[in-house]
């Protein structure tokens, strides 16, 4: 019962982060229909913007400022300076772009940062344990729920109570109808990349506070677990991009959990099967937008 | 087959693009052991990174899944081909009793080809059915799973660790020969039927299906064959190594084939063989630059990663400035013409639209206007019609955009579909020619149902179209365009089948056929989506608005061509457009939409004196408070229908 417990509240976690991940995702391409392979990297750079501040013997708090407006700046010069000269190019050249930024920026950290991993402690308070019924329940775990909930609330407050959050999702429908308004498509654009920026480096002081190390590849595997999420969740879907990031983090909780040793291995395998057989079941989740589809 | 042509200039292009490389490569291999290495990974890159491109640049679908297949290939061949008593230490619990099996490198080379081929062709049954980014993030999936199985499947692979041990086999001439081999199949390939095919689907999957092209399976002969020379290229690349390991196989090699592929340009062979060289030579000057050389007094700090670094660079600056690449589409001997005419600089010049002779001169023979009464008698002797419309409906998310809609067209006759803005009249196009399916009523064409039948196949039984916004294939030069037609008609319809070239000076085509549909005017594009449609030996034609953006002397200029187009072909006409005088002119019986609903049928006179035709086209400024005006206007606008009709008659 205890270890069911656990695992339920480590899938909660792992999904918590997984849900970030794609939700930032999601934002983005439901707007541009960029499936943007750079997005890890703004994790990435969120936490070596950390990893600078640390050095900087700056306090903790600090560091999690300067990382969360890393990541948005990241995003924000992404935007400006690749996407938009080529944002009426076709979803596979934007995606291509997006490849190239992802070699750029992390052979870049590679190349001009370290090589090898580098240490972000946390603040001791962190590692705090509580007893509850029995059950290990770390503070961490729990504040990573909690953020994950707030984030999101805010994210759903935001698009539902604000103008700019209106035309968002009024662009996501159809963004010629939204231009022929009046809105201003840079503005909206520039939105969401902000979001989705904001939401990496959420994620990134999540990840870090599990992992409590960077490495300049990091974002290469974890923007490949947000695309799970959101082919679970129908990309361009922002809360089905949640909801298949909670799902991720279950499933991958449950089959390191339950894999016999010798097959654990095949979890990243498996988890892509998956993604493959939602895919060819039912393509139309990455289907272009309505505007395209008329004849 | 179809599967390959020879054309003595695409073989003389391979051939001599391959001399090129390889005389580099050679030439660069007389410095030495460690040179030579390079020159041979080059070679073998230019294999693999070939093999993909035909899947990639002739379908438009980026696959991250031929890395996987390289792997793959290289895995079955080090399998296979290493002596048994290394394989009793690397894999000594082999399924199938494979770990005493050695098999001459050759044979292991072409069973991995095989083993590999099948893979993907498996697996291309499902991705060929999907569209752009959807196939790309499968064959991602593709990558992954190839790649966890080779580091998990450690019975048959030995695990993330070296498989060591491959007899090493592969030198810098065996590499050529199969980079000549690969490049001089897979060039015959590009303007084969079915390259032709996949290529037109890439431009334009709507307008290919609307011409009876089976994307798919076009599609999938490209993957399959790609897959093909990319594991020939994978299982060499095993036996110049001698020891690999599944990380090789995984995301750099992705970066760096990617970014060979962009930078040359992903539509053309030679641009693919290009970015090999190019991208080889910046990633090996960066390689020394990144170990530190010491130059003079001067000695650089060691930076990792600085190659790859490069091929991010290169990805993002192609995909923002030139996502054409180097070359664009162009291959070796385009090149060469190109550098000619530079020189010469008074070689052909490029003709414009005004040299183009109007749409449809036709042999003088055939000019001679038959009486438009002997044609629309179909209609009253009691004819069968050629298409039957019955009650047909189809509604989008509650809007009932077609309602219960019956029509019926008669050979040989021109029929006007008219109405106001969203009558349904598009969406009724849609539906005859099957890329809407009804959700009610039936469709018959020349006897037979074809409601639920694909676009494809109503296109082979003889229905052609054109799009309200042209839709041509726009890379592809003006022949290829009208060619894919009349080749989907030489295999299904062989009775009504005619070379391209004649359909091309049908419509005094002639002198922009070599040039890309896309860089003509408006004018002459509308011109080739109609020759394109005809090319089919439609029985029925369908215009949607043809006459959209043309000037009055235009227009007279097209209803003799539509007329034209009727005689030559004899087959019916529907056509839609807004342009009331020209409708009334050259249609001989029409039908008016409204709201979705048939509110009019009849001969142009009958039309014009219809007071629910009047009352649609009016009503909503009627609602304005402007009728009288607005009313007058709408009668004169009939009245020069009318005009203009006897103009012509006379």
């Amino acid at each position: 019962m205890n270890t069911l417990l656990q695992q339920i509240l480590n899938g909660l976690t792992l999904g918590s982060t997984y849900a970030l991940l794609a939700l930032g995702i999601a934002m983005v391409f439901s707007i541009l229909h960029l499936v943007n392979f750079a997005h890890g990297e703004l994790i990435a750079l969120c936490a070596y913007a950390m990893l600078g501040l640390r050095y900087l013997n700056a306090p903790w708090i600090v560091w999690v400022i300067g990382g969360l407006a890393a990541a948005v700046v990241a995003a924000l010069a992404m935007e400006r300076l690749a996407f938009r000269p080529i944002r009426h190019a076709s979803p596979v050249s934007m995606m291509v772009a997006s490849l190239g930024l992802l070699i750029l920026i992390s052979f870049s950290l590679e190349a001009f940062v370290s090589p090898r991993a580098r240490a972000i402690p946390q603040p001791e308070w962190m590692n705090r344990v509580f007893l509850v019924g029995g059950l290990q329940v770390g503070l961490k775990y729990v504040l990573i729920i909690v953020v994950t909930g707030l984030s999101l609330l805010g994210v759903l407050l935001l698009l539902r109570r604000t103008i700019i959050g209106t035309a968002m999702r009024a662009a996501a429908e159809d963004f010629d109808a939204v231009r022929l308004m009046g809105v201003r498509a840079d503005r909206v654009i520039a939105t969401s990349f902000a979001l989705s920026g904001l939401l990496a480096g959420i994620a990134a002081v999540l990840i870090l506070s599990i992992r409590g190390s960077v490495t300049p590849h990091m974002g290469f595997s974890l923007v490949l677990y947000g695309f799970i999420g959101n082919v679970i969740g129908g990309l361009g879907n922002l809360w089905g991009a949640v909801l298949g990031g909670f799902l991720l983090g279950f499933a991958e909780t449950i089959f390191r959990a339950f894999l016999p040793s010798n097959m654990s291995g095949f979890t990243n395998g498996l988890l892509f099967v998956i993604v493959a057989v939602i895919l060819v079941l039912r393509p139309q989740v990455l289907m272009a937008p309505k505007s395209a589809a008329r004849v | 087959m179809g599967i390959f042509k020879f054309t003595r200039r695409n073989f003389i292009g391979g051939v001599v693009a391959c001399v090129l490389l390889g005389g580099a490569a050679l030439l660069y291999g007389t410095g030495g052991v460690s040179m030579r290495h390079i020159a041979t990974v080059m070679v073998l890159n230019a294999i693999m990174v070939v093999g993909t491109q035909v899947f990639v640049g002739h379908s438009g679908v980026l696959s991250f899944g031929h890395i996987g297949f390289v792997g793959i290939a290289a895995y079955v061949t080090a399998i296979l081909s290493a002596p048994a008593a290394v394989k009793q230490t690397v894999i000594p619990h082999a399924p199938l009793g494979l770990a005493s099996l050695q098999l001459p490198v050759p044979l292991a080379i072409l069973a991995a080809v095989a083993v590999t081929t099948a893979i993907a062709a498996i697996i291309g049954l499902f991705i060929c059915r999907m569209n752009g980014i959807a196939a790309s993030i499968v064959t991602f999936a593709v990558l992954i799973v190839v790649n966890s199985v080779l580091i998990n499947w450690k019975d048959l692979t030995g695990g993330a660790e070296a498989f060591y041990g491959i007899p090493v086999k592969t030198n810098l001439y065996w590499a050529l020969l199969g980079l000549l081999a690969t490049v001089v199949v897979l060039r015959l390939f590009t303007y084969s039927r079915v390259g032709l095919r996949v290529r037109a689907s890439r431009e334009d999957e709507v307008a290919a299906r609307s011409i009876g092209i089976g994307v798919h399976r076009s599609r999938y002969v490209a993957w399959v064959l790609s897959a093909m020379f990319t594991a020939l290229g994978g299982a060499l690349f095993a036996h110049l190594l001698g020891a690999i390991a599944p990380a090789l196989f995984y995301e750099n090699l992705m970066f760096l084939q990617i970014a060979m592929l962009v930078l040359g340009g992903i539509f053309s062979v030679t641009g693919a063989l290009v970015g090999v060289v190019v991208v080889t030579v910046i990633s090996e000057a960066l390689r020394w630059l990144g170990d530190g050389p010491q130059i003079g007094s001067l000695q650089f700090p060691m930076i990792v990663g600085l190659s790859s670094l490069a091929y991010g660079v290169i990805i993002v600056i192609f995909m923002i400035w030139r996502p054409g690449g180097l070359l664009g589409d162009r291959e070796i001997e385009e090149v060469w013409d190109w550098l000619k005419r530079r020189r010469g600089k008074d070689t052909v010049p490029v003709s414009t639209a005004a040299a183009a002779p109007p749409m449809g001169a036709v042999p003088a023979a055939i000019t001679a206007d038959p009486p438009a009464s002997q044609l629309t008698s179909a209609r009253r002797s009691g004819a069968k019609p050629i298409l039957v419309v019955s009650s047909v409906g189809i509604h989008f998310a509650g809007l009932r955009a077609v309602d219960d809609v019956s029509i019926e067209v008669y050979p040989g006759e021109i029929l006007g579909l008219i109405g106001p803005n969203g009558a349904g009249k598009t969406t009724l196009l849609n539906l005859i020619s099957g890329l809407y399916t009804a959700n009610s009523g039936e469709i018959m064409f020349q006897g037979r149902t074809v409601t639920h039948l694909a676009p494809m196949k109503i296109a082979r039984l003889g229905v052609g179209r054109t799009f309200q916004t042209t839709r041509l294939f726009p890379l592809l030069s003006v022949r290829e365009n009208v060619e894919t037609a009349s080749q989907v008609a030489q295999q299904y319809r062989p009775q009504v089948y005619r070379h391209v070239d004649e359909i091309i000076v049908q419509f005094g085509l002639q002198d922009v056929a070599q040039r890309k549909a896309g860089t003509l005017p408006f004018g002459i594009q509308r011109q080739v989506e109609i020759a394109r449609a005809v090319a089919l030996g439609p029985d029925l034609l369908l215009l949607d608005e043809p006459a959209a953006g043309t000037n009055e002397v235009e227009s007279l200029q097209l209803i003799d061509a539509v007329r034209r187009v009727r005689d030559v072909e004899k087959c019916a006409i529907l056509l839609i457009d807004h342009d009331l005088p020209f409708v009334m002119n050259l249609c001989e019986h029409l039908y008016v939409l409204d709201a979705g609903k048939v509110i009019a049928e009849g001969s142009p006179d009958e039309i014009q004196a219809d007071e629910k035709v009047k009352e649609a086209y009016l009503g909503t400024q009627k609602a304005a408070g402007a009728e009288e005006r607005k009313g007058g206007s709408a009668a004169e606008s009939f009245g020069q229908g009318s005009a203009a009709a006897s103009r012509s008659d006379v």
